[in-house]
């Protein structure tokens, strides 16, 4: 164990970050949420999905960005390269995909009129063309976004000339996970699972380990680093320009459940792969604003989790969770992975009902704050940089702080 | 009937073969739709084989199983999916979740 488990060390880490409560009208204001969309959403590099949502050239994935009001098409092209569009026809706007991914390599075809764009969103076919008036087909490709590609994940910015490259964006966490094998570990399961609740209450709930024993007493209560008070503690903690990272470590020698031991016994571990760059067992980054990447160590091999916590409204979210593991080798393996991720997904849905009860509660007004300890401090600095973006009480707020 | 056949050693399971079910939603759906008592007369009846069953599918190639295979791979599948039911939570009542059916699986 490397944990140090006294009190009290990441604030003095970080002073200038302070102590005090946060306010809980970001979470519940529909204000802030417009607020949000224009100066968070539209403005910083959005993780939209994955190389595994493009298996090869020639196809393309959908991502409903309801916040910023529009749907774009990622396409990964004949040639390669990954471009992103607005999903939406120069003809009358229709969208021209209606599904959510497929295959592009003889175009694509909006299903209005059937006008067609080739890969790289030129417009190459216009219907009764010589009907027209005037028309270039030349200026009348899809909208372009801004796109760019970093490990494997594709991020889009909306701004019309973002302020960084995305490599700059990522900053500290890019220099951290540089060399990451996440290209080694392929896509197992992804879940969706629409939220009554803000999107930042939903991030926040998943952004420290302090609640694992009182949330989920019976599934991972025992699993997480604990002190003599059974309080869990964080082997570290790293403040970045935006982003942020938590690292814990596990019990060693915890109580294994029946299944946990059998699992013992079938599982020979496959290629064994090591992910170098974990500082503990679980590493939690957040990628502002609304990307989570999880490191954790498994018995046999490693792997990762992503969250993207989709905003829809002030009080509706989509959180989409997905794991990766190398592929599974034997049968052994395979059923490993399985109950690893039943374990979290159960774990998750648990922590779905907290989403949503947070949110009730705190839109209720009767708390104008939230109070946050020492080992939540990630939420706190995550506040601070999206009142940094947002500017909410910069403005005609500032009194209500 | 056939199509239904689990491997020979198995055939004494048949009687929980509705738990062989392919994908993740349909075996979360069949925990939800069952008693608790029926859930631990499965988790009972299949979890003392599941190291024989192993031992039997890890003769095959994982990405080649034939269907009596496929099967019993499916059915270890929804032992680990009742698990946390039966190792963890005991109780229905002990569950403090969203419903297991209001999470989309994509796979």
């Amino acid at each position: 164990m490397r944990t140090d488990l006294r009190p009290k060390k990441w604030a003095a880490k970080y002073p200038e970050l302070g102590t005090g409560p946060i306010p809980a009208e970001p979470c519940i204001s529909p204000d802030y949420f417009e607020l949000e969309r224009e100066r968070v959403f539209r403005r910083t590099w959005i993780n939209v999905c994955r190389i595994d949502d493009l298996p090869k050239p020639g196809t393309y994935f959908v991502r409903d960005l309801v916040v910023c009001k529009t749907s774009l098409l990622i396409i990964r092209g004949t040639d390669d390269v990954i471009r992103a569009f607005h999903n939406v026809c120069s003809h009358r706007g229709n969208l021209v995909s209606p599904y959510e991914s497929g295959a592009c390599n003889t175009g694509l075809f909006c299903p209005f009129h059937n006008w067609r764009y080739n890969d790289r969103g030129e417009l190459i076919g216009v219907p009764d063309e010589e009907s027209f008036f005037d028309l270039d087909k030349k200026k009348h490709g899809l909208t372009p976004v801004t796109c760019d590609v970093w490990q494997g994940f594709v991020f889009v910015n909306l701004a019309p000339k973002p302020e960084q490259s995305l490599r700059a964006y990522l900053g500290g966490v890019g220099d951290q996970l540089e060399g990451c094998p996440f290209n080694d570990m392929p896509l197992f399961q992804t879940y969706k699972v629409e939220e009554k609740t803000n999107w930042k209450i939903a991030l926040d709930a998943q952004n420290e380990i302090y609640h694992l024993p009182f949330q989920h007493p019976l599934l991972i209560g025992h699993t997480f680093l604990l002190n003599e008070q059974k309080h869990t503690r964080l082997l570290d903690v790293r403040l970045y320009e935006r982003h942020t990272l938590w690292s814990c470590e596990f019990v060693e020698g915890y109580k294994l459940a029946p299944m946990e031991t059998l699992l013992g016994k079938i599982d020979r571990g496959g290629e064994g792969l090591r992910i170098k760059q974990l500082v503990g067992k679980f590493d939690f980054y957040v990628l502002f604003p609304n990307m989570v990447i999880i490191l954790f160590r498994g018995p046999a091999e490693d792997g990762f989790a992503t969250y993207n916590f989709w905003p829809l409204a002030v009080d509706r979210t989509i959180w989409e969770i997905r794991y990766y593991f190398p592929k599974a080798n034997h049968v052994g393996r395979r059923i490993s992975q399985e109950f690893f991720k039943c374990l979290i997904r159960d774990v998750q849905q648990e922590d779905s009902i907290a989403h949503e009860a947070l949110y009730t509660g705190l839109a209720s007004r009767a708390k104008t704050h939230m109070i946050f300890q020492d080992e939540e401090i990630t939420i706190r600095y995550f506040h601070k940089v999206l009142e940094d973006h947002v500017g909410y009480y910069r403005g005609a707020h500032a009194a209500a702080r | 009937m056939a199509a239904q056949a689990l491997p020979a050693p198995f055939a004494d399971l048949a009687p929980h073969g509705a738990w062989a079910l392919e994908r993740e939603a349909e075996r979360t759906a069949k925990r939800e739709a069952s008693t608790v008592e029926d859930v631990r007369a499965f988790y009972d009846a299949v979890f003392p084989r599941m190291e024989a069953m192993v031992a039997h599918l890890e003769r095959f190639p994982l990405d080649a199983l034939r269907e009596p295979e496929r099967r019993l791979l499916w059915l270890a599948l929804s032992v680990v999916e009742v698990s946390n039911l039966t190792e963890r939570y005991r109780r229905r009542e002990a569950i403090r979740a969203v419903s297991p059916l209001t999470y989309r699986s994509v796979q």
